[in-house]
């Protein structure tokens, strides 16, 4: 008999990522952070629970309804960290930060925007 | 016969203990396994016992048309099991997959060809008496004279 | 998802208190449970998938089958969400009709989870007394429709068969059964000072967690969120329904409040089997080409169903948000992080009411 504790869960993983409602909040973070939905869809296999990607639809729309800090919603920080679980919130606070500085600093929003998610992305690959 | 023979099998046949094995079902036919618990049908008044526990289950009621989680960790299940033991499939799902065994489906009916069936409760889902019935039917026959038929079929 | 723990405490997929295959993985520290992570997939079947390109008809029946222990919402729900794309209108009696065994369905429904419960901190005494219960509203369900689980009533445009004025007077009858005994199971619940000891203080759902993952039903209800569908209706207004909650949102308040809830639907059966009236049971219906969103109140919570039909009636996009999906998320995340104890796990689990056939679809 063979016993395997730790299943590979990914073909799971991506037909529950294939339906219709969780298909489109793929699609929504895909078009936040600027990378493709087969990307979107890899990096959410890797760090995500079965549960969690069955409820992303639920947890996307009360990311977007929580508009509380502008900066970060525009990094879309509340749906990496509080909706998809993929940041932890100690590198969220630390990217929110970075990115204020720097805007004080006088660069232009759109740019500093930009890099913070290029670097977020290279964070959570 | 020997006297000890017929003790077990008068055994036997009082004390079935049952575990049920959602294989992809809609919960229908589960919840009325779980009506059978009831005290209005009361299994426990036949002897049969629902411990859904596989270690210990001498019948396993499978419900549901094998999705893909299921297709290796079933035969797993059925080695645990002691024996003398038999499958009972309830409902439509696991004899042909029913509603579900459609074009771009992920079940994969039947549950035959996993592990052998010794009986199958048509319906959609089948009522807790005829549970009931088809538990005690196939059990008492099947686990009467065990050891006698074990031992030809060793010969 | 690959995390190194140091002790992982799998439960399930076959556990004695489970109804349904689901296993969770617990990372535990002593007898506290740090994290926990779910795997899923045992009953999954795709019916999102195989409902594209089928027509209406065959639909339902499908729809029907997503949950069995709910089955009479789903039929109500994807009905209803057929006849809001083409303009269809219910007679008065159907919709009256609908309401009793949807209420019908929502005893039975939050019995088994009371009775889930109840069995799973092992008092089983007053466990198999609410299922004996169930049995009731059972009968009851198959005097009106004719079948226990997967009935089909509800059609496009009406219901499909009128009940008699003596099944009315049954169905009332065990109301009134079912009211009494309830009150009698209530007072032993709530006054159990073991059944208190594993229940109250037990699997608390802040409000944060609460508005992060979106949770519906009694599961929101009793933490103070008012969520339901059915606050819209018109006719459950008319019937005397009111939003009922609780505060302390433990595992205590999610069963207190499915009793409280009971009382209600009773109360609702019986304003709706008085406010019957003869009449017409079903209107013609055309069913045309159109896309909506609708949701209906199941016992579990919100139910929406996004549906896109073409100008044959056959399903072009269907969208299943089923309630126990986010109750199902909450339960194992939130609840039972920094659970005191690792013997809780399946009751705090369960008390939510999940349904893993409805979460997987």
């Amino acid at each position: 008999m063979k016993l395997e504790y730790e299943r590979d869960l990914s073909s799971m993983k991506l037909v529950s990522l294939k339906g219709t409602a969780q298909d489109e909040a793929v699609l929504i973070l895909a078009k936040r952070l600027g990378i493709s939905r087969q990307a979107m869809r890899k990096i959410l296999i890797e760090k995500c629970d079965l549960m969690t990607i069955e409820n992303l639809p639920k947890r996307i729309i009360a990311a977007e309804s929580d508009k509380s800090d502008e900066l970060a919603y525009e990094l879309s920080l509340p749906h990496l960290t509080t909706a998809a679980g993929i940041l932890n919130s100690a590198s969220a606070e630390k990217f929110l930060v970075e990115a204020n500085e720097k805007i004080k600093q006088g660069e232009q929003k759109s740019a500093v925007i930009k890099e913070t998610i290029n670097k977020i992305l290279e964070e959570i690959k | 016969m020997s006297l000890i023979q017929s003790v077990k099998n008068s055994v036997r046949k009082r004390s079935i203990h049952v575990c049920y094995v959602n294989t992809g079902s809609c919960n229908g036919c589960d919840i009325e396994i779980l009506a059978c618990l009831a005290p209005k049908y009361d299994i426990e008044q036949y002897g049969i016992y629902v411990h859904n526990n596989p270690r210990e289950a001498d019948v396993i009621l499978i419900t549901g048309g094998m999705s893909p989680q299921w297709i290796d960790k079933l035969p797993d299940l059925w080695d645990r099991v002691p024996e003398p033991k038999a499958v009972v499939t309830i409902g439509n799902c696991p004899v042909s997959g029913c509603v579900f065994n459609r074009p771009g489906k992920l079940i994969d009916p039947p549950v035959s060809k996993y592990i052998p069936v010794t009986a199958s409760v048509p319906g959609c889902p089948p009522s807790p008496a005829e549970i009931i019935s088809a538990i005690l039917g196939a059990a008492g026959e099947l686990f009467k004279d065990y050891e006698i038929k074990n031992k030809e079929a060793q010969k | 998802m690959k995390k190194v723990v140091d002790v992982s405490l799998p439960v399930g997929p076959i556990h004695p208190c489970f109804k349904e295959p689901a296993r969770i993985k617990c990372e535990t520290a002593g007898e506290r449970v740090l994290s926990t992570e779910v795997e899923l997939g045992y009953v999954k079947k795709g019916i999102e998938k195989i409902m594209v390109g089928r027509p209406w008809q065959e639909v339902i029946f499908l729809a029907e089958r997503v949950c069995g222990i709910c089955s009479v919402v789903h039929n109500t729900a994807i009905v209803e969400t057929i006849e809001k794309i083409s303009g269809i209108s219910v007679p008065r009696r159907a919709a009256i009709l609908r309401i009793i065994l949807n209420e019908l369905d929502r005893i039975q429904s939050h019995l088994l989870a009371n009775y889930s419960y109840c069995y799973t901190i092992e008092h089983e005494t007053l466990a198999m007394y609410l299922l004996n219960l169930r049995e009731t509203a059972m009968d009851a369900i198959e005097s009106v429709s004719g079948t226990r689980v997967m009935s089909a009533y509800v059609v496009p445009g009406g219901v499909r068969e009128d009940i008699s004025d003596e099944t009315v007077k049954s169905i009332v009858s065990a109301m009134d059964k079912i009211e009494k005994e309830l009150k009698r199971f209530v007072k032993m619940f709530e006054s159990g000072p073991l059944i208190a000891l594993r229940s109250k203080g037990i699997g608390v759902l802040s409000h944060e967690d609460a508005a992060a993952s979106g949770v519906v039903g009694p599961t929101a209800r009793a933490c103070g969120l008012e969520r339901d569908a059915r606050k819209d209706d018109e006719l459950y207004k008319e019937l005397g329904w009111h939003m009922i909650t609780r505060t302390e949102s433990d595992n205590f308040a999610r069963i207190m409040l499915r009793f409280d809830e009971l009382f209600q639907s009773v109360n609702l059966v019986r304003n709706a089997a008085a406010a019957l009236e003869p009449g017409k049971i079903r209107n013609g219906a055309v069913i045309t080409a159109g896309h909506a969103v609708h949701t209906v109140e199941a016992p579990r919570g919100d139910l929406t169903y996004d549906l896109e039909l073409d100008e044959f009636g056959q399903v072009v996009r269907v969208a299943i948000q089923t309630p126990s999906i986010p109750n199902v998320e909450v339960a194992s995340h939130a609840m039972m992080k920094n659970l005191t104890s690792a013997a809780d796990v399946t009751s705090v689990f369960i008390s939510s009411d999940p349904c893993i056939a409805c979460a997987e679809r």
